[in-house]
């Protein structure tokens, strides 16, 4: 009897273990599929909020001279910029109002977003986006680098820009090392490859590069007279005796 | 005795059976709850996929055809709709037409090769699309760039459907400039027009703050304003020059990052020869310095566009008062002239009867002689204070406008000023000639077989349309051969990208009259720089020897040291001599010395 008791244990043992484990199985695949699921349509969302924010600083920034972007508008207005060597920038989040029409269709309490729009080069008119989109609890960051270039037409930008994008926990205001980590990116992009008329010139077309540049950011000092200043003329009038010459 | 037999006793079988049951009920409730939830999860999965795809395709065609909303939504209502399923249900698994044109890449049919990139039948086949495309609103800070902003940007709201699930997605396209209306387009003309007068003033002004030609309370503002404008247009066409040539014409300061390794114009030489000019890449860097070049040139026009109105429209305004100054100035030195020569004569027939005088049998006749012409002479003297006096009241009305004359005069007829002024003059002809020398490495690229990737065809061709439409305005025509070109581009890409064949063949580009219609601010401020090229010629030719104004400034010169005393003429040498107008009485002693000036 008692070896019939046990039969009994260790069968429902058994039999316990393999349907508890068919269970987890299920549920964890379940859980992942729709985790990954859920995750997908979260960074569908989330670049879409950031490629909207973007195009809108393209729109505003493309649709002026390069002197006016906003930017530098806003931060020669808070009277902090632009010092020498300090880089012209605005921070913006979803408080901040300057993009108030993005983020439809999320729940209100959802989401939010932060960046910093900031110039690259001045000279070169390139100019750097950073936005970091917390969806559903989740980070999302994203980086790009334009370039302002308007056509004789005032046509927009074509082809003029360069993206990143990182899931991770780095707030994209810590601007120092994904500034750096970009502009290595940069480098390396723009390295030919091996045996190409690229490489071939690299050097002229290097040079070319930083003439370019150099005339694109050129500004002018304002032409100032020299020589003797145009002093106004003295009424005409017969000299009196003994005071030849007069004014010359 | 009953025997022991192994096994299972039929209460355990049974509960056995139980436990077996409940759980495999359970997990049968589990299992189809997890199947159905996976359906449901691929669905959202599948439609968020989809959802995405119809927002990159839209961007990839927007891309190839820049004009694409516009054609989209012809009358301007600022927002388009579409629906659809991906596949039509009366038509098997052949594509539906709302989405041939956003995923075909073959032909139309989904289970073709060329389709199986960008569309999965099975997954896809019965999803209902809807897209709508609206204008954006943007903040209210926006002010009188609301309506740009707004076409500038467009919404995308992309829903996908099946069943009871259903996605949405949103997302934002930045517009390219074809598809703005007329309004949007006139107000990004206007952010792009030219510095306005009063900021370029207040621009110089501030930047010379301290030079002493400008002081306040110095000369008068209306003609302080005009020697400004000579110096912003100086330095405006002196920065072209550097940027362009590489070197400036007259000593303004240019302030680049780094100094170029050569000028613009160098780097064309260079690039232009066979070893660079055979290499794809070298006919785009060509093009591109090109460009570079013509938009500085174009820039420096427009900054100095109204400065240099108002410089040629005060000009204008002086060369009749300047005409009525040197004509009075005229009758003045003819007049002077003459009483000049006649008081020369006086003056000799006086000597000659003081002479006579000496002889006693004469000298009751001589002295009357003397006499006569004393009185004569004092006659001619007070004509000469007449006029002197006279017209040294007009000068003294007009000392403002002699300030300015005088300056302008120093400044055009200065070499290097008017070199640089003169480079102005050529500014229609290089534009028109440096639009050619785009066109020509942009042909060069697209003809070439080897080395042009398909999407730098695909710039190339959009930037030969641009110049194209460039030159046509400029040119006030249509251009049949780079026309015939863009039709031959657009055969050309017909089966490999047909947004960009469609592009080709409906740009107003082909229709003059569309084109400068809706290009009439860039067109009227290219006919305004051919304009004020032949009236800065016109006007500075015044200042040239034997022009107007050198004229009057001659004349000025000439009648002022008449007036003053200082000319050495024969009124002016009695009327130093006697001193003051009035003072008269000792005429006679005056006129010993008095002999006509040396001709110069």
């Amino acid at each position: 009897m008692r070896t019939r008791r046990g039969n009994l244990v260790i069968l429902a043992s058994v039999l316990c273990i393999l349907i508890f484990m068919a269970l987890g199985s299920l549920s964890y695949l379940s859980s992942t599929d729709a985790g990954t699921t859920a995750h997908l349509v979260r960074e569908l969302q989330a670049t879409a909020l950031a490629e909207s924010i973007a195009v809108t600083v393209e729109a505003r920034v493309n649709s002026g001279p390069w002197i006016k972007r906003f930017w530098l508008e806003e931060a020669l207005a808070a009277a902090t910029q632009p010092e020498a060597g300090v880089t012209p920038l605005v921070a913006f989040s979803r408080e901040s109002g300057h993009f108030p029409s993005v983020g439809e269709g999320l729940a209100p309490l959802d989401w939010g977003y932060a960046g910093i729009v900031k110039d690259v080069s001045s000279s070169s008119r390139i100019y750097r986006i950073y936005v970091e989109v917390l969806l559903a609890g989740e980070r999302y960051t994203f980086s790009w680098d334009k370039r302002y270039e308007e056509s004789l037409m005032g046509a927009m930008n074509r082809d003029a820009t360069v993206m990143d994008k990182r899931i991770e926990e780095t707030p994209a205001a810590a601007t120092d090392p994904n500034d750096q980590l970009i502009d290595v990116i940069k480098q390396k992009s723009k390295e030919p490859a091996p045996d190409s008329v690229e490489d071939k010139y690299k050097d002229v077309l290097g040079k070319l590069e930083g003439d370019e540049e150099a005339v694109r950011g050129a500004t002018t000092v304002a032409t100032e007279p020299d020589g003797i200043p145009p002093l106004a003329e003295q009424p005409v009038q017969p000299k009196p005796k003994g005071k030849k010459g007069g004014r010359r | 005795m009953r025997s022991r037999t192994p096994g299972f006793t039929f209460v355990e079988v049974l509960v056995t059976v139980a436990i077996v049951s409940a759980f495999l009920l359970v997990l049968g409730q589990l299992f189809f709850g997890t199947q159905r939830q996976a359906v449901g999860t691929e669905a959202r999965f599948t439609a968020a996929l989809l959802a995405q795809m119809v927002v990159e395709r839209l961007k990839s065609e927007l891309t190839l055809d820049p004009g694409l909303l516009r054609r989209l939504d012809p009358a301007g209502t600022g927002r388009w709709t579409a629906s659809g399923r991906v596949a039509d249900a009366a038509a098997g698994a052949r594509v539906s037409p709302f989405f041939e044109h956003l995923f075909a890449r073959g032909g139309n049919d989904l289970y073709a090769p060329g389709n199986r990139l960008s569309v999965s039948p099975e997954a896809f086949r019965d999803w209902q699309v809807d897209v709508v495309v609206t204008d954006d609103e943007p903040p209210a800070t926006a002010g009188a760039n609301t309506q740009l902003l707004r076409e500038l940007v467009k919404r995308v709201q992309v829903t996908v459907a099946r069943d009871t699930s259903s996605f949405t997605l949103h997302a934002r396209l930045l517009a390219p400039v074809e598809n703005l209306s007329m309004p949007a387009l006139d107000r990004l003309f206007e952010n792009f027009e030219s510095t306005r007068l009063e900021a370029a003033y207040e621009e110089f002004y501030e930047a010379v703050a301290d030079n002493p030609h400008f002081v306040p309370g110095g000369i008068d503002p209306a003609a302080r304003d005009l020697l400004a404008d000579c110096y912003i247009v100086l330095g405006a066409i002196n920065t072209e020059a550097y940027l362009s040539d590489g070197q400036t014409i007259a000593g303004n300061t240019v302030l680049t990052t780094s100094r170029p390794t050569s000028a613009l114009s160098t780097w064309v030489r260079t690039l232009s020869t066979p070893e660079y000019y055979q290499h794809s890449v070298f006919k785009k860097e060509l093009a591109q310095i090109n460009t570079m070049r013509v938009t500085t040139l174009f820039d420096a026009f427009k900054k100095i566009s109204p400065v240099l109105k108002h410089l040629l429209d005060q000009q204008d305004e002086m060369l009749p008062r300047v005409q009525s100054i040197g004509e009075a100035l005229t009758t003045s030195r003819d007049r002077i002239a003459a009483l000049n020569a006649e008081t020369m004569e006086l003056i000799r027939a006086y000597r000659a009867a003081r002479t006579t005088a000496a002889d006693p049998m004469q000298a009751t006749t001589a002295q009357v002689a003397m006499t006569g012409s004393l009185d004569q002479i004092r006659a001619r003297v007070a004509a000469f204070a007449e006029i002197t006096q006279r017209q040294g009241d007009e000068l003294s009305t007009a000392l403002e406008l002699i300030t300015v004359v005088k300056f302008l005069d120093d400044f055009f007829n200065r070499q290097t000023c008017r070199k640089v002024f003169d480079r102005l003059k050529e500014y229609p002809a290089r534009f028109t000639g440096l639009l050619d020398e785009i066109e020509r490495p942009l042909r060069d690229f697209l003809d070439q077989s080897d080395g042009p990737t398909p999407y730098e065809r695909v710039i190339a061709s959009q930037r030969f349309v641009e110049v194209t439409k460039l030159r046509q305005l400029d040119l006030g025509r249509a251009d049949p051969p780079a026309l015939s070109r863009i039709q031959r581009l657009a055969e050309a890409t017909a089966t490999t990208m047909r947004p960009l064949s469609t592009y080709l063949k409906t740009s107003d580009v082909h229709d003059y009259t569309a084109l400068a219609a809706r290009n009439a601010r860039f067109l009227s401020a290219l006919q305004e720089m051919k304009l004020l090229a032949r009236r800065y010629d016109r006007v500075v030719r015044a200042y040239d020897a034997g022009g107007t104004i050198r004229e009057m400034l001659v004349l000025y010169q000439t009648v002022r040291a008449e007036i003053e005393l200082e000319s050495g003429g024969v009124m002016a040498q009695i009327q130093s001599k006697i001193g003051t107008l009035g003072d008269q009485m000792d005429l006679a002693s005056a006129l010993d010395g008095i002999e006509p000036p040396a001709a110069p």
